[in-house]
């Protein structure tokens, strides 16, 4: 995956009341979001390595070019899988709950279900205009349907995901594979290429029942409209045009000025906004109390 | 430091949940005859007639790798571990080994006990009606405790007498109200013991000696009863579902990000194995003891009422629900358990509909816990309301 960092140089922190960051530490990626007084002012994505490393370089990463420290900022939110190595984080969230409020602020309060397709793990949540979580369903510990197993496949076919991804987008047939194992699906796709099925009809087949499998789990919590995809694996055009076909639904698009796989860290960095505002505002009750 | 009172006891029985085989060893320095059993519809109440001690074979959460060549992959993880304990010989101190005819998996891994790991000549495997609903189910699990009971008999070499087979009866309920009364502190608002010391004793009474246990047991209530109250975390969790006999993801509900409590399980590891009772001074008591083990809650495996689909278990779970008040469910169960699982489709929409949130947990014999704590977590934050 490439790691890069944007700014929104327009912006000036100076006259923020409120910095908040949210911090995502997931199993492939780690992600940092700040925000200034609630707008979105900078962000960045490494490669995880270590968690606590790594939740450091996402943050350090969004403060590059900025001209902030990391003590500027008034309050981080940490999620993800590492969010408990992330020492620096003044609290932690879960990944559904970030998910469900960054998926809200990007997509707007009409949003029901959430599907966030990760690197390391698949969930489906319901939520409210509010974007508070009300139900969630997780995938098994099978690695099918999420963002590894399609790494994995790309190399057994000897593609990067773009390719795949694109390959599958226009692909009719879908040979059958496993959609209940990724290792199973992968071996049977090496028994499809020793019978000389094409490798295209090999990758949509692979897709389609990753897709399945995704769309099995949004089935078994039930589907509310409306309906996004976030996480990494929202990127895959491939992905998100079999799941919802497969689901019969159209989901609503996070627009080009959003990367899906940074929703969660936004939702965190919401939270974080949150927390921050609720604490001034008990400190401020406080002290008229006293005067 | 040494723990006094109530601490110390709970201490106990948490030192011997977790390392059985040195306190197994110590009944068999007393010259007991041990019989481990992987199942909990065998009625313990007959080996304990014969005055043998029941020790239910619990896992070891060690990886199993070696037992795929004897068990299928898609059985599920506790029955894989079970296996690998007979075959790496952790439970050689044991004069017999006994299942029942109910779960398929554990039987699997008690047949991998019998072929491969020793027991061939010390096994007994209990025919147990497949469909306990029904009329004919109670003679015949008379007739089978009828054809164990000669078999313990043959193996001690003396009767199993009516009076021996009362007062084990009478040990047995004596024991279970005891657990009862135990789980109930956990009904109150401000409990003087926690869900996971409460789980610690209830596993214990599965591998001690029932007498031994029960003094243990009526001196830690005793004790309880006198002592003030703990402030309990608002978020009140129940657990339901299969066996779990991992203390430490207990534990970890109990130390989420977010303040929670653990305050009942449904399991065959917890409330199951003793929220029933056999009935007493019956003049027939093989009879008696089918009609307690019919009248338990039902294992999922069992838990069919022919031409209904309904399930028995789910009037428990929902009286569970309305004794107990918990904010919130969990459904737990074992990678490649088919009957828990399958309990949760229909079991989820009654929990919804009493507005109470849940989530699944799948346990597997390793699992992660950091994966684990961001689900509870996440299922703590649904029932806060927790919002930006």
């Amino acid at each position: 995956m490439s790691e890069h960092a944007s700014v929104h140089k327009q912006m000036d922190w100076t006259k923020a009341k409120v910095i908040a960051a949210g911090v995502d530490i997931g199993a492939v990626t780690s992600k940092a979001l700040l925000l200034l007084d609630g707008q979105p002012y900078a962000s960045s994505q490494v490669a995880t390595r270590t968690p606590k490393e790594s939740a450091l370089d996402a943050v350090n990463g969004a403060l590059n070019k900025t001209g902030l420290k990391l003590e500027d900022i008034h309050y981080i939110v940490a999620t993800g899988r590492g969010s408990v190595q992330a020492a620096f984080a003044h609290k932690a969230v879960s990944e559904i709950a970030c998910a469900a409020a960054g998926a809200l602020r990007v997509c707007g309060p009409s949003v029901r279900t959430v599907l966030d397709a990760g690197g390391q793990s698949c969930k489906v949540i319901h939520c409210t205009e509010k974007g508070r979580a009300t139900a969630f369903l997780w995938n098994d510990k099978c690695a099918a349907g999420i963002g590894r197993s399609m790494e994995a496949f790309g190399g057994l076919v000897r593609k990067d995901l773009a390719e795949t991804a694109e390959i599958a987008l226009r692909s009719d047939k879908f040979p059958k594979l496993s959609d209940f194992c990724a290792v199973y699906a992968q071996s049977e796709a090496l028994d499809l290429i020793r019978s000389k099925v094409p490798v295209e009809e090999l990758i949509a087949g692979y897709y389609y029942a990753m897709a399945r499998r995704i769309s099995t789990l949004v089935d078994r919590l039930g589907m509310k409209k409306d309906f996004v995809i976030i996480g990494g694996l929202a990127r895959n055009p491939g992905i998100v045009s079999l799941v919802e076909g497969i689901l019969k639904v159209s989901r609503l698009a996070t627009g080009p000025e959003w990367d899906p796989a940074l929703i969660p860290a936004l939702g965190a960095a919401l939270y974080a906004d949150g927390f921050c505002k609720r604490q001034e505002s008990d400190a401020s009750a406080r002290g008229s109390r006293h005067n | 430091m040494e723990k006094k009172g109530s601490d110390a006891i709970i201490e106990r029985f948490r030192h011997i949940t977790e390392n059985t085989p040195e306190y197994a060893r110590s009944l068999k320095a007393k010259g007991r005859l041990l019989a481990g059993y992987m199942c909990t519809h065998v009625p313990e109440e007959i080996l304990y007639a014969a005055g043998i001690v029941p020790l239910r074979i619990l896992t070891s959460h060690e990886s199993q790798a070696m037992t795929r060549g004897y068990i299928h992959e898609t059985y599920c993880s506790f029955s894989h571990d079970c296996a690998y304990q007979g075959l790496q010989g952790n439970y050689d101190y044991l004069d017999l080994v006994v299942t029942s005819s109910s779960c398929i998996h554990m039987g699997e891994a008690f047949n991998v006990w019998v072929r491969f790991a020793g027991f061939q000549d010390r096994s007994y495997l209990m025919q147990y009606p497949h469909i306990i609903h029904t009329k004919p189910a109670g003679g015949f699990m008379t007739e089978s405790f009828a054809q164990f009971k000669e078999f313990v008999e043959k193996l001690t070499k003396k009767p199993v007498t009516d009076n021996d087979l009362e007062d084990a009866i009478k040990v047995y309920n004596h024991n279970r109200r005891l657990l009862k009364r135990l789980w109930e502190f956990l009904r109150h608002d401000k409990p003087p013991i926690t869900g996971t010391e409460v789980a610690a004793a209830t596993l214990a009474s599965q591998v001690m000696d029932k007498q031994e246990c029960n003094g243990m047991l009526e001196q830690l209530i005793e004790r309880l009863e006198a002592a003030p109250g703990k402030e309990t975390p608002a978020v009140r969790l129940m657990v339901t579902g299969g066996a779990c006999d991992d203390l430490g993801i207990f534990d970890l509900m109990e130390h989420l990000s977010y303040d929670a409590s653990l305050i009942f399980i449904d399991s065959c590891t917890a409330a199951r194995y003793f929220w029933f009772e056999v009935p007493e001074g019956r003049p027939d008591k093989l009879m008696a003891l089918a009609e307690g083990y019919i009248g338990k809650i039902p294992c999922p495996a069992k838990d069919t009422v022919p031409g209904t689909g309904e399930k028995k278990r789910f009037r428990f779970v929902q009286q569970f629900i309305e004794d107990f008040k918990p904010d919130g469910v969990v459904f737990l169960y074992q990678r490649f358990c088919s009957p828990q699982p399958m309990d949760v489709v229909a079991l989820k929409p009654i929990v919804d509909k009493l507005g109470i949130p849940s989530m699944e947990l799948e346990l597997d014999t390793t699992v992660q816990k950091a994966h684990i704590r961001a689900q509870l977590d996440a299922l703590v934050e649904v029932i806060k309301g927790v919002t930006p």
